[in-house]
Parts: C-alpha cells; sequence; structure tokens
C-alpha cells in the first residue's frame, strides 16, 4: 500500500471546505517525512493569481514561489512536503501532471544554493514528497502518490492518505543564541547580500558544529526525545500532557560553539593579512524545532539549528533587498544595522500550536505582518495574535542606531500593536517628512 | 625541630629539587619552590631560578594548571618585589640545612623520592589536557598579543568529551562526586567552548567599520595538563583550567613581544613538554617553529637551563627531547628491554646501568640480512639510538651501507669497502660516532677477556658519570654492554649484555627468557680473545 501520510481530521475538514467552495485549488502541504510514516501539519493554498496567463489548473512557476515563501515561515522540523490539488475527476490528467511538473519545480526552487553549514544538517532528510488530487465534485482522494525528488523520472509509487484523530504527539526544541561575532574580513568584491552573508558565515558554522545541551544535559548519540522525563523522581509520574495532545514537552536549549580547527600542520610562518572590514554583530537570535517524540535528541539538535541558520539567512536576504532598495552598501554604511526580527503566530490563535514565524523591520508595523501572513500563509490574523516580544529591537536609545525603513511603508513609532489598518498611501508623503526628522532628532540627540 | 609542622603543614621535596635550591642558595642565587597542596600538606614538584624576574606572571607561564608558588628561597632575605596570591613559605640556608620558615615558625621539609613524589601527585590528583587546537588573530597595536577574547571570555566553558559533561563554575560540592558513574581517568581531554545562552533577546545588529590594522590569523596548538586535586568544586577546577589557558596566552605573547612591529611574517609558535630532572610532572615550553634546535641554543643556555637551576651539559630542552613528537623512531623497536630484568644476586653488587633511553637493534631487521657479520653495525645503532633518544641529534640511524661510506668518507676504508660484508670493530665505531654524530669515545683494550671481570670499577664509572651504552668487540663477536653490577667487596662483576646477534622478532618475552637480552658473569667472554671497548662521551651541550 505504500507509505502512510497522516492526517489529521482538522486537515481532512480543511480540505471539504475547500470543496464546498467549489473553485479550483492548488496549494502546499505542509509537516514532516518521517522514515515510516509522514505528517501532514497544514494545507496552505496559492494565492489566487490575478492574470492567469494560462488556463492550466497547475501553474509550475506561481506554486514554487508560493512554497518559496511559505518555507520562510516554518519552523524548524517542518518543511514544504508536497503539492495538493482540488479539482474535478474531468480534468484529472491535466491536474496530476501539472503537479507533478509543480512538484519538482518547487523542489528544484526550494534546494537552490544551500549554505555549506546546512549539509551536515539537512543531507538526511528524506526526499519523497507527495501529490494529492481530490476531486472537486465528490471530495474524495483521486490520487495521493510519492516522488523521489532526486528523481526525475520516477514514476512515483502509491501511498495512503490516512485520517487520524492524532498523528503524533510533537516535541519542541527551543533556543535563544547569541550572535555576538567580531572579524576583520574582506568585503570589497561582492553584492549586499554576499557581504551580508559573508559576515554570517563563520557563525552559522559555529552554529553547525556547536554543542548542544538539551534541558541541562549532554544528549548522548542513543538519546532519545522522550514525551516524560525518562528517570523517576515524583514530578515524571505526573503526566501533564492530555494523552493525545498536540505538544508534549517543550525542551530549552543552550548551544556552545566549538573554536574552528586549526588543519595546516605545515605552515611555519604566516604574512599578516589587510582585510579591509571589522565587522561587529550583537543580539540574540530565537530558533525552535518541532519533533515527533521518539525521534533521536541528536537529529532534533539538528533541525533546531538548521532553523536558526536559515532564520539567519532569510535575515540576511531581506536585509540585502532593503538595502539594494535604498541604494545602501555595506561598506559605505556608517551606523549600525539592525536585522529584522522573528515574530510568531500560531494556525488558530491557540498557544498550544504549532509557531510560526514572520520577519518585522524596526519601523514596520504588525499589520504589515499581517497582511503578508495573509498573502502567503493564507490565514488571517488579529494583530494581537502576532507575539512580538520573543526577540526585541535593541533600545533607540543606543548612540547611532539607524533602523533600516523599509521604503514602501513609513511610520515615526515602533509602536507593537497598533489597532486597525494603516491607510498606507495617503500617509506617504506625510511619513518621508515624518522619517526625516525622526532619523535628524537620533543623531542629534547623542 | 625536626618533628614540628608549621601550622599543621608538611612541606614534601625531592631530594633532587632539595639539591638544587641547596646549590643556588650557596651561590647566591633566589627563586621558588613549586607545588601544590594535598589535603593540607604541601608537595614541592619543582623548582625555578628567578633572579631575573620581575613578575609573578612571569613565573606563572612555566607551570602547568593547579601548581602554583609555594615558596621562595634565597639567602640574603631580600624581598623582591614578587608577591603571590597565597602566602607562601621563606626556605633558605642555614648550617648546611634548608631551613623554611612561615609565619614565625621554623621546620625542615621532608626529604622523599621523584617516584614517591610522582606516587602522591597520582594519588590526590587526576589530570586534565586542555586542548586547543585553532586560528586566533594577532593584532597589532603598537605591540604584537593575541586578541585573548578568541579562547578566554565569559563564555568560555569546559568540555570533557570522554564523560560527555561540560564543567561549569557553579558547583561548590566536590565536582567528582557530581558525577559518580564516569570515569575519571588521567589525561583526560579537555576542550574549550563558548556558552551562546543568551539572556536578552535583542534581534541581531551589526556594525561595520573599515579597518587598516594588520592582522595574522595564526594557528595555535596545544595540550597543556592541569593537576586537578580530586576533591576539588568545580569552581576550582575551572579557575585551574583558565589558569592554564591565560599561561599559554602569555607564553605566546612573551615570544611575539620579541618580534619587530615591522615583521612581514609571524612564525607559528609550537608547544613542546619536558621531563626536567627531578620535576614531579612535565613542563611546557613554546619555540617558534621558524627557529631550529641550534637556532634556539642561545635561549636554551642563557634562559631555560638557569631558570631550571641546570647546568647546560646535557641536552633537556631540544625538541628531540619533547615527550609529544612523534620522534620518527621506528615504532616497531624495542626501548630498553633490559628495564624489566632482575637484578643479579651479588654480594654487596651495586648496579650500574645506561642512563636514559636506547632501541634494541640486531640482526635482520628492517629486511636486511645481515647474519653472521652485521653484530658491531647493529651495535653501532643501538648506541647512536641512545643519542637520538637523549635528544643529542635529529639525524636518522644509518644503514649498513652508510655506516660503511661514513668509513670511506673519513678516510678509513677504500671505497669497495661499501657494499661488502665486512666486520667492523670499535675503531671504525669510535670513527663513525665521530663523524657522524661529533661524539668522541674512549677506547678501553683487553688483552684477554679473563681480565675484562676486573675492569669492573672503570665500566661503573663509565655508567656512572657517561651513562651511555658501551660497544664491545673482540674474538669474533661484537656486543652492547648496557651495565655492570659491582661489588666493592668481592670485586666481582656482571655484565648487563645487550646482543645483537638475535635473529627473531621484537618479542620481549622470548628475548628475555633466552638471555638475549640479559645479565652474563665473567666467562661470557672468551678468556683468551682480546677485547676492544668503544665508550662513548656525552657531548657537553644543552
Amino acid at each position: 500500500m505504500g507509505k502512510s501520510v497522516l492526517v489529521e481530521d482538522h486537515i481532512a475538514a480543511y480540505l471539504q471546505l475547500l470543496v464546498k467552495n467549489k473553485s479550483n485549488r492548488v496549494g502546499v502541504i505542509v509537516g514532516k517525512i518521517g522514515t515510516q510514516r509522514d505528517y501532514v501539519v497544514k494545507l496552505i493554498c496559492c494565492p489566487f493569481k490575478e492574470s492567469s496567463s494560462n488556463d492550466q489548473v497547475v501553474d509550475s512557476a506561481w506554486v514554487a514561489a508560493t512554497a518559496d515563501e511559505v518555507s520562510h515561515m516554518l519552523p524548524g522540523g517542518l518543511h514544504v512536503m508536497g503539492i495538493f490539488a482540488v479539482a474535478p475527476m474531468a480534468l484529472s490528467k491535466d491536474v496530476q501532471n501539472g503537479l507533478r511538473q509543480a512538484l519538482y519545480s518547487t523542489h528544484k526552487l526550494l534546494s537552490r544554493s544551500q549554505h555549506s553549514s546546512l549539509k551536515p544538517l539537512l543531507s538526511d532528510q528524506l526526499q519523497m514528497w507527495t501529490l494529492l488530487h481530490v476531486d472537486l465534485v465528490s471530495g474524495k482522494t483521486l490520487l495521493c502518490r510519492q516522488y523521489d525528488m532526486n528523481d526525475k523520472t520516477c514514476a512515483g509509487k502509491p501511498a495512503e492518505w490516512k485520517i487520524t484523530k492524532h498523528a503524533t504527539t510533537w516535541i519542541v526544541l527551543k533556543t535563544l543564541i547569541k550572535v555576538n561575532t567580531e572579524l576583520y574580513i574582506n568585503l570589497a568584491s561582492y553584492n549586499v547580500e554576499q557581504q551580508l552573508k559573508g559576515c554570517v558565515s563563520s557563525y552559522c558554522h559555529g552554529v553547525a558544529n556547536a554543542l548542544v545541551e538539551v534541558d541541562g544535559r549532554i544528549p548522548t548519540i542513543s538519546d532519545l526525545l522522550e514525551l516524560e522525563r525518562a528517570t523517576g523522581s515524583a514530578k515524571s509520574k505526573k503526566t501533564k500532557f492530555m494523552p493525545h495532545s498536540k505538544l508534549g514537552r517543550t525542551l530549552t536549549c543552550q548551544l556552545y560553539f566549538a573554536n574552528s580547527e586549526a588543519t595546516d600542520e605545515t605552515v611555519k610562518e604566516f604574512k599578516p593579512l589587510q582585510l579591509g572590514h571589522l565587522v561587529k554583530l550583537s543580539g540574540s537570535i530565537f530558533a525552535c524545532a518541532y519533533i515527533p517524540a521518539k525521534t533521536t535528541v541528536m537529529d532534533g539538535i539538528k533541525l533546531l539549528k538548521a532553523d536558526a541558520i536559515l532564520s539567519l539567512l532569510h535575515r540576511c536576504t531581506l536585509l540585502s533587498e532593503e538595502m539594494q532598495e535604498n541604494k545602501q552598501n555595506l561598506v559605505s554604511y556608517e551606523k549600525y544595522i539592525s536585522f529584522p526580527k522573528r515574530v510568531a503566530f500560531t494556525d488558530s490563535g491557540k498557544p498550544d500550536d504549532f509557531l510560526y514565524f514572520d520577519y518585522v523591520f524596526p519601523g514596520e508595523v504588525i499589520d504589515d505582518s499581517v497582511a503578508r501572513i495573509k498573502e502567503t500563509f493564507d490565514t488571517i490574523l488579529d494583530p494581537g495574535m502576532i507575539t512580538d516580544n520573543i526577540e526585541l529591537f535593541a533600545p533607540v536609545k543606543n548612540e547611532n542606531i539607524e533602523t533600516i525603513i523599509p521604503a514602501k511603508e513609513a511610520s515615526e513609532t515602533h509602536s507593537a500593536n497598533s489597532e486597525g489598518s494603516f491607510p498606507y498611501g495617503s500617509l506617504l508623503a506625510a511619513g518621508a517628512a515624518l522619517l526625516s526628522a525622526a532619523i535628524a532628532y537620533l543623531s542629534l540627540s547623542d | 625541630m625536626k618533628g614540628k609542622d608549621l601550622d599543621g603543614e608538611n612541606i614534601f621535596i625531592t631530594d633532587n629539587i632539595l639539591h638544587k635550591v641547596v646549590a643556588c642558595l650557596k651561590a647566591d642565587r633566589s627563586g621558588v619552590l613549586v607545588g601544590l597542596t594535598i589535603r593540607g600538606e604541601i608537595l614541592i614538584t619543582g623548582c625555578l631560578s628567578c633572579d631575573d624576574i620581575t613578575n609573578t606572571s612571569q613565573i606563572e607561564t612555566w607551570l602547568p594548571g593547579g601548581i602554583s608558588v609555594k615558596g621562595e628561597f634565597n639567602q640574603s632575605k631580600n624581598n623582591k618585589n614578587l608577591s603571590f596570591s597565597e602566602p607562601i613559605f621563606h626556605a633558605s640556608l642555614i648550617n648546611h640545612d634548608v631551613i623554611i620558615s612561615f609565619d614565625q615558625q621554623k621546620t625542615k621539609p621532608r626529604t622523599i623520592t621523584l617516584t614517591e613524589a610522582r606516587r602522591m601527585l597520582q594519588d590526590s590528583t587526576f589530570s586534565l589536557k586542555l586542548i586547543v587546537n585553532t586560528k586566533v588573530d594577532v593584532m597589532n597595536n603598537g605591540r604584537l598579543s593575541v586578541r585573548s577574547e578568541n579562547l578566554i571570555s565569559d563564555e568560555t566553558t569546559f568540555f570533557v568529551p570522554s564523560l560527555n559533561i561540560l564543567i561549569k563554575s557553579c558547583d561548590d560540592g566536590e565536582f567528582v562526586k557530581c558525577f559518580p558513574k564516569s570515569d575519571f581517568s588521567n589525561g583526560m581531554e579537555v576542550k574549550i567552548v563558548k556558552s551562546k545562552s543568551s539572556s536578552d533577546n535583542v534581534a541581531p545588529v551589526l556594525s561595520c567599520q573599515p579597518s587598516s590594522h594588520a592582522v595574522y590569523q595564526v594557528p595555535v596548538r596545544f595540550d597543556g595538563l592541569c593537576y586537578v586535586n580530586k576533591d576539588s568544586s568545580s569552581n576550582k577546577i575551572v579557575t585551574d583550567l583558565n589558569m592554564t589557558l591565560r599561561c599559554f596566552l602569555h607564553s605566546i605573547n612573551v615570544w611575539l613581544e620579541s618580534y619587530n612591529k615591522t615583521s612581514t611574517s609571524l612564525p607559528v609558535l609550537q608547544f613542546f613538554d619536558f621531563n626536567v630532572p627531578g620535576w614531579c610532572h612535565p613542563v611546557s615550553i613554546c619555540y617558534p617553529a621558524n627557529q631550529s634546535d641550534d637556532d634556539l641554543a642561545q635561549y636554551r643556555r642563557e634562559t631555560l637551563h638557569p631558570l631550571f637551576c641546570e647546568s647546560c651539559e646535557r641536552p633537556i630542552f631540544r625538541r628531540a627531547n619533547s615527550l609529544n613528537l612523534d620522534k620518527e623512531f621506528s615504532k616497531e623497536l624495542l626501548v630498553n628491554p633490559h628495564e624489566t630484568l632482575p637484578c643479579p644476586k651479588l654480594v654487596d653488587g651495586k648496579v650500574y646501568t645506561v642512563h636514559g633511553l636506547y632501541s634494541y637493534h640486531h640482526y635482520m631487521q628492517d629486511n636486511f640480512n645481515d647474519n653472521g657479520w652485521g653484530c658491531a653495525y647493529r651495535s653501532l645503532q643501538t648506541l647512536m639510538s641512545w643519542f637520538r633518544h637523549q635528544g643529542y641529534t635529529n639525524k636518522p640511524i644509518p644503514t649498513h651501507h652508510e655506516i660503511q661510506q661514513v668509513l670511506v668518507d673519513v678516510g678509513d676504508k677504500p671505497k669497495e669497502f661499501v657494499g661488502t660484508r665486512k666486520w667492523i670493530g670499535s675503531i671504525e665505531v669510535n670513527n663513525v660516532l665521530s663523524e657522524y654524530l661529533g661524539v668522541t669515545s674512549k677506547i678501553m683494550f683487553v688483552s684477554q677477556g679473563s681480565e675484562l671481570e676486573g675492569r669492573g670499577r672503570e665500566l661503573a664509572m663509565h655508567f656512572d658519570n657517561q651513562g651511555t651504552p658501551v660497544m664491545i668487540g673482540g674474538g669474533v663477536l661484537a656486543h652492547t654492554i648496557l651495565g655492570v653490577c659491582f661489588s666493592e667487596t668481592s670485586g666481582e662483576t656482571r655484565f648487563l649484555i645487550l646482543d645483537p646477534h638475535y635473529t627473531g622478532g621484537e618479542d620481549l618475552k622470548t628475548i628475555i627468557d633466552k638471555g638475549w637480552c640479559g645479565w652474563k658473569r665473567g666467562s661470557f667472554w672468551d678468556q683468551k680473545a682480546y677485547y676492544n671497548l668503544c665508550l662513548p662521551q656525552r657531548p657537553t651541550l644543552c
């Protein structure tokens, strides 16, 4: 029968909702590919395209782009694992060919140029992605098949789309890692994104090779993530979690970086290097990962580290986009640059659900985040449902903190929970004036 | 006076160190005694002469972790401007005895042997090996120094991979008791990691400034020993490990300071461990990789040997003497096979043997069939191995043909000699030692084998003063003499023989059981034949 793809009731209900809406939808399947079975955690429909250039139900490039955006919002441990379509049986042939093509396009886009620090962490991730076609008329599963993403000619294997009350309980690993480096670096010949990534590259390797203390101990290779503490204190007898709760224990992790090894034994003398720039990074990043219970602690740690690295690299990309829009360059930049911070939200607003993430620049309002989440994640949230204090911005009082304000929106405050929606267009002119006043104020107040 | 304790403290010192202290005091030199406190008693593990030192941190750089200055010695009660973090005792010579005074009380130290001292150290401490293998930035801010934040900061934490344990300064109780199931053996490796746990959650901030500093990114590699009392708290262990780290950085900085600011290249600094006579534990010394042992001779003569109260007669601090170099000694050859032999039973017999280490060279080694003719060559190779082990030379052991070529080069043999199976004798051995190693030898001649027994005292003196293995050739055989057992009262002599005629493999049991290395009586020698002995003399160098 092939692999079971476990799908909890609420996801099946979501599919039925789509069927009821009577329009063709295509979307991304998010979850975890396991060795024995897969776990689906969320289905995310691709937003409607304004002008559809073709009549195809499945637009590969559009799906891939959506999946790419979605992947940046996911925590560690959860990945894009397939594509689904809700479409009439009559269009099966087209839809299923389209889906298959979209699968490979998406995988190709998502796996482009991975930073080398991620290789040891993610190399053993399985790449059998799921293709699902649900009939728009009857709501029945027409096709559920899995394809090896490393083999374009793969014929695929049937898989079982299995609806279940409770697929597994997830253990949460979370950590707050100090990002503090000081390094001499040569930045001259790169573009802004390469420069930023160059600044964080050795830090990423540090994360990848770090020793991790989980819940106060260094784990051994064979340790498993258990739902309850293994050794008996009286506390362990008290089952804190409902037998079918989605989330089990949350384990706080601490990272310890090892010194990078000096390898060249034969060199006897060293010449001085004029590297040109001193780059200092300070602050912290929040990382988390969701792991099904009974996975080894070491596998869980790899996913936690990957989350931290991917988050930091994505922030470099976002930051470089903003700097390029403002025609700024790292080497000519005089003041401190704030990275965007991570904010968290859950699907349902409920606390015991998976955390997903967005990134907010200082000066952005939460509503921008709400809008992005709606567009990418197909989820409508109140601004209050976004937790924006897992990371904070450096206080304004620090001298010379110049924040990068995204060019599109302008605001004079970084108020966290502004109510109501913001009339962007009419404030643009006023905002520009306020912005320059704000900058002047900040630099004069040193 | 004799049994009186100092505040309940006993001070143990090895006879060798005490001897050095007495010699220094008689020469009006001052210095410090270093060691550690074990359950209220002080074990002195070494001494340093520091007339020129003005700064206590300079002294500490020579010491492994956990070892600190316990006392100072000087004759003229001149208080140097050295201040130490712990109260220390003061030692001086009164009527040829070393008297220790501490807080108005006076006592004599208790003398023990080196073996006893090492045992004391081993029983009450375990040793950690702090491994550092990384690149550090060396900055030129007017003077060259290592950016110590690369290694030491608030974040520095120590990790023991074999036990999967982090050593953090938090507990007050005995560290070892926190991990009852762990096996704390000696020499456990400890690595440095940096804690990245964060106390605030401010999103990252980056600053980028142009910098015209020249930076050297230099590898540093060392294994530093740190002795930890078995009942230490983890706080103490962290303090000791941090101290070890600081001392190493200081050693590097001291060398760097001697490099001109305008130097265009910096050498890699390498650390070596040495056994210093009398010390209970090795010491770590740092040398630049681009200076050879010859380049460093002045440094050894003028700084190291005086510091450790050693004369400049024998090599102690050459790279070849170090404990951690992979010495290119053929790992297959047996070293000092004589050590397991029991002493011969001789009334009033005193044993005099070779000092230090040698390797056993014999027939058929290196897949070279010299059976029947190569015995003197093999004995010569054994003699040469002694000079390599003791650090007098780095030159490789020559093959039979290379030995023959040396004799040709020196004019002793015609060039057709190379490649033959011709025997050599003690004169040729002397010539090769002289030409190849610069070692001179004394030749002893015995007209009959029966006389050898009577030369026991001379041989005993040789082993006492020079301690080098002796090649003896005569009759049709050559052997190596590793020692004698000589009785003053009876005049009887036994000879410790290493026989190069052995053709088997490197099997110690066979070699001992069959007598290829063993104590022989005078009857071992051909009583009628005449014998020549080559007694190599130690070159005086350091």
